[in-house]
């Protein structure tokens, strides 16, 4: 199967949140970074650099979700069943990148849905939009 | 009381008010007035400055305000809606000072539900201020006092977490040296006018934030789009690339193929070694990442490293062009990693790099004249080129020993010590040492540091290429581009978003105007915009006339080496300045503004302003200006959009 996911090129973010901001705005309608579905790391003063962690479509996630809340989507993306999902966080520790987040507003893990709405914003090319094929896997 | 309690777009809700002195943190819904009259910022920080600081309060004591305002744009999905303003009476000009910075402290303040924090006394012992959405409190700061702002940051962060944003002042703040900054993000500073004096003189070290709320808009479906729009059409600006490569000290070897480089303390405008120190030299030599404030997508920031035989290894961001240029060819610095290192040097002292490049560069030209020698120096020479005789000496600036404490407070006043002709060539207005650019042969850019509203200072009107293209050997019409500038950059300042955007990639003000009514929903467009920052730059004139009580004037001229002395050598040998086509700057910018003669504000313009309050205050010390024969003019200041390359 043809999958989508993120690619980041090490060394060329800049740190500048617009993949945060367009990610909250795009799923909740609000500019909040805390509501993004990934996040810069800022790695300074040494060695003074950003590094973005986004979704790598491992699939952890949805093998440790107690609830089944958690599937998978044609093009490769992990997509959270809002309303099947506890918020118990059981998926959280096992996510490599650490990108699976919670907010107090929100009752549901938040996971990239792989929208690449980053990718478009992006003016340095840390975020691009990588597709591959892949061996169906059941 | 619950945040957010306002029902205005674009803003958090509330404003904190803390009395350092007692302790005490007092939390009312912010006043949607007061934001609407004045868009915050800036502006806002005008107003409750002028309203609220006695007088004769001195800017290093109890009455003082130290106000913290990132705007109604701030925040938002809003290109580089990233700024933050800082605000209080300036203790290097005594009048109002206002400064900001980049990076995501501003943003962070009004996701955790804060429009403004206005500080008041002084505490009784180091604290910080940590925010961390409801929860605000002034925490005991004594493990950090004393740290180097630099030092300090990834400490607090550790301590504290990573996602909290935090700004820190460094020793010198402490020490009371009045041109202080106050550091955020590795190295973006609000450098000017001594916030970070204020800082310090309220035992405050630093402020740690974390926000989690969200900030609601009038019309975020619009807004998104409008933005959008504005940040892929721009994307292939052909200024992007270079912006994006060198940042700021993209300008270095431009100003000096130019001939405005200051160089040795401003005695001429080319620079021989110009290449040591360029743009270039910071790329290939110095620079680790480029790095970019909350929202853009410009990244002008250079994060750097500056490797010295003898030295440390140092990481800072950095040099930007102003540093590049008062701290390299004004200290006669021939190598990029010298300029990186005193950089960084004062960035972690916590001293502006653009006072503290002048102050270095004034006392060096005291040391090569004899009016400071070795014996004023514990022993240490102080010679151009030198980063030992620097490094020393800023030490001595930083904890104010012996000598030091005569520059501690600035040029002007180490000048009043010196004497001997000393005031001369410290090259200062107001108090506020000059940017890195000679207005000998640039003159809408010398009477932009002449008519600054904090003291001499290029951002709030940018006019050397407007110098370039007008014709550098005429005066004639400047006043009004200068008075347009100083009106529309000031608007940057007052939304708190980065000008950068619409001086390098042409973006329209009416463009940002279309942004704030979708986030605000306000009915408002570019003429008001305009009219307001003029009223705010009137009302600025006002405190400091009223702080300072003389004529304006007598506050408005550069020191003696703008007219007294020819530029000596390079492309612009022979050129300068007389005293009269100084005077003539200012008659015509006075008359532009609707001032009188005597660079005070008349009442029908501070009345056509709604300033009527601040003409009644100015009247009762004389200082109102004399009615204008010819009337207001109507539109104080032309349209002219500068090129920036």
């Amino acid at each position: 199967m043809e999958i989508k996911r993120l690619k980041v090129s090490p060394g060329k973010c800049s740190g500048c949140r617009l993949c945060l901001q367009i990610c909250a705005i795009s799923h909740h309608h609000e500019t909040n970074p805390k509501k993004a579905r990934l996040k810069i790391e800022a790695r300074f003063p040494q060695p003074g650099k950003y590094k973005p962690r986004v979704c790598v479509q491992c699939g952890k996630c949805m093998e440790v979700c107690p609830e089944g809340a958690i599937s998978r989507r044609d093009d490769g993306a992990y997509i959270v069943l809002t309303e099947q999902c506890t918020n118990c966080g059981e998926c959280i520790p096992v996510c490599k990148p650490d990108v699976i987040f919670q907010h107090r507003d929100i009752g549901h893990v938040l996971i990239c849905d792989n929208c690449f709405k980053c990718v478009e914003l992006c003016n340095t090319g840390a975020l691009t939009m990588q597709t591959r094929l892949v061996k169906e896997t059941k | 009381m619950a945040n957010g309690s306002t029902s205005s777009r674009g803003l958090a809700g509330t404003t904190l008010r803390i009395d350092l002195t007692t302790g005490e943190i007092k939390r009312s819904p912010t006043d949607e007035k007061l934001m609407r009259e004045w868009f915050g910022g800036r502006g806002a920080i005008a107003k409750i400055l002028y309203d609220e600081v006695p007088r004769d309060a001195d800017p290093l004591g109890p009455e003082n305000l130290f106000i913290i305002c990132p705007g109604v744009m701030s925040g938002c999905f809003i290109p580089a809606g990233s700024k933050v303003e800082f605000g209080s009476v300036s203790p290097l000009t005594n009048g109002h000072g206002d400064s900001n910075m980049g990076g995501h402290l501003g943003p962070a303040l009004k996701f955790a539900g804060y429009d403004m924090v206005i500080l008041s006394g002084i505490s009784p012992r180091p604290v910080y201020l940590f925010i961390d959405d409801d929860r605000v409190e002034l925490r005991d700061a004594s493990q950090y006092w004393g740290m180097g702002s630099l030092e300090c940051e990834p400490v607090m962060k550790q301590d504290l977490g990573e996602d909290f944003e935090i700004a820190t002042i460094g020793p010198a703040g402490e020490n009371g040296v009045r041109f202080s900054c106050i550091t955020h993000d590795f190295g973006r500073q609000a450098g000017r006018t001594g916030q970070g004096a204020v800082m310090g003189s309220k035992k405050l070290k630093a402020i740690a934030i974390r926000g989690s709320r969200g900030i609601v808009v009038h019309d975020l479906e619009k807004l998104t789009e409008h933005v959008t729009a504005i940040m892929k059409r721009t994307q292939t600006h052909p200024n992007m690339a270079p912006w994006q490569k060198y940042g700021t000290a993209f300008f270095i070897e431009w100003s000096n193929t130019n001939a405005v480089i200051p160089t040795r303390n401003f005695q001429t405008t080319y620079y021989e070694n110009i290449e040591g120190i360029s743009g270039e030299a910071l790329v290939e030599k110095c620079l680790i990442s480029h790095k970019a404030c909350f929202g853009c997508w410009m990244n002008c920031g250079k994060y750097t490293k500056a490797v010295l035989p003898g030295k440390q290894t140092v990481y800072l961001e950095g040099p930007e062009y102003e540093t590049g240029a008062l701290c390299g060819s004004n200290l006669g610095m021939t190598d990029i990693n010298q300029v990186a290192y005193l950089n960084w040097l004062m960035d972690n002292a916590g001293m502006d790099t653009m006072s503290g490049g002048g102050v270095v560069a004034f006392a060096m030209e005291c040391f090569q004249r004899g009016l400071i020698t070795a014996d004023d120096l514990e022993g240490h020479t102080l010679n151009w080129g030198s980063v030992e005789d620097a490094e020393h000496f800023i030490d001595m600036v930083v904890h104010r020993r012996g000598t030091g404490d005569y520059f501690a407070g600035g040029t002007k006043r180490a000048a009043e010590k010196i004497g001997r002709g000393s005031e001369k060539f410290a090259m200062q207005v107001k108090g506020q040492e000059m940017s890195g650019y000679d207005g000998r042969y640039a003159p809408g850019m010398l009477l932009s540091y002449m008519t600054c509203d904090i003291g001499a200072h290029h951002n709030r009107s940018w006019t050397i290429t407007v110098d370039m293209a007008e014709g550098r050997d005429t005066i004639e019409g400047r006043a009004k581009v200068v008075i347009y500038l100083q009106h529309i950059r000031s608007l940057f300042d007052i939304w708190c978003i980065c000008r950068l955007f619409w001086g390098e990639l042409d973006v329209e003000p009416e463009e940002i105007v279309e942004a704030l009514k979708y986030i605000t929903g306000w009915d408002v467009d570019t003429a008001e915009a305009l009219v307001t920052s003029e009223k705010i730059w009137n009302l600025v004139r006002c405190h400091y006339l009223e702080r300072n009580r003389a004529n304006g004037r007598t506050f408005d001229y550069p020191p003696a080496r703008s007219w007294e002395e020819k530029i000596p050598t390079g492309p612009s040998a022979g050129k300068g300045l007389t005293k009269d086509q100084i005077e003539a700057m200012l008659d015509e910018y006075y008359a532009g503004r609707g001032w009188d003669k005597n660079g005070n504000p008349s009442r029908a313009v501070l009345h056509d302003l709604n300033l009527d309050f601040a003409a009644d205050n100015i009247e009762k010390i004389g200082l109102l200006g004399k009615p204008l024969s010819n009337g207001i003019p109507a539109v104080r200041g032309e349209r002219y959009k500068p090129k920036a390359f």
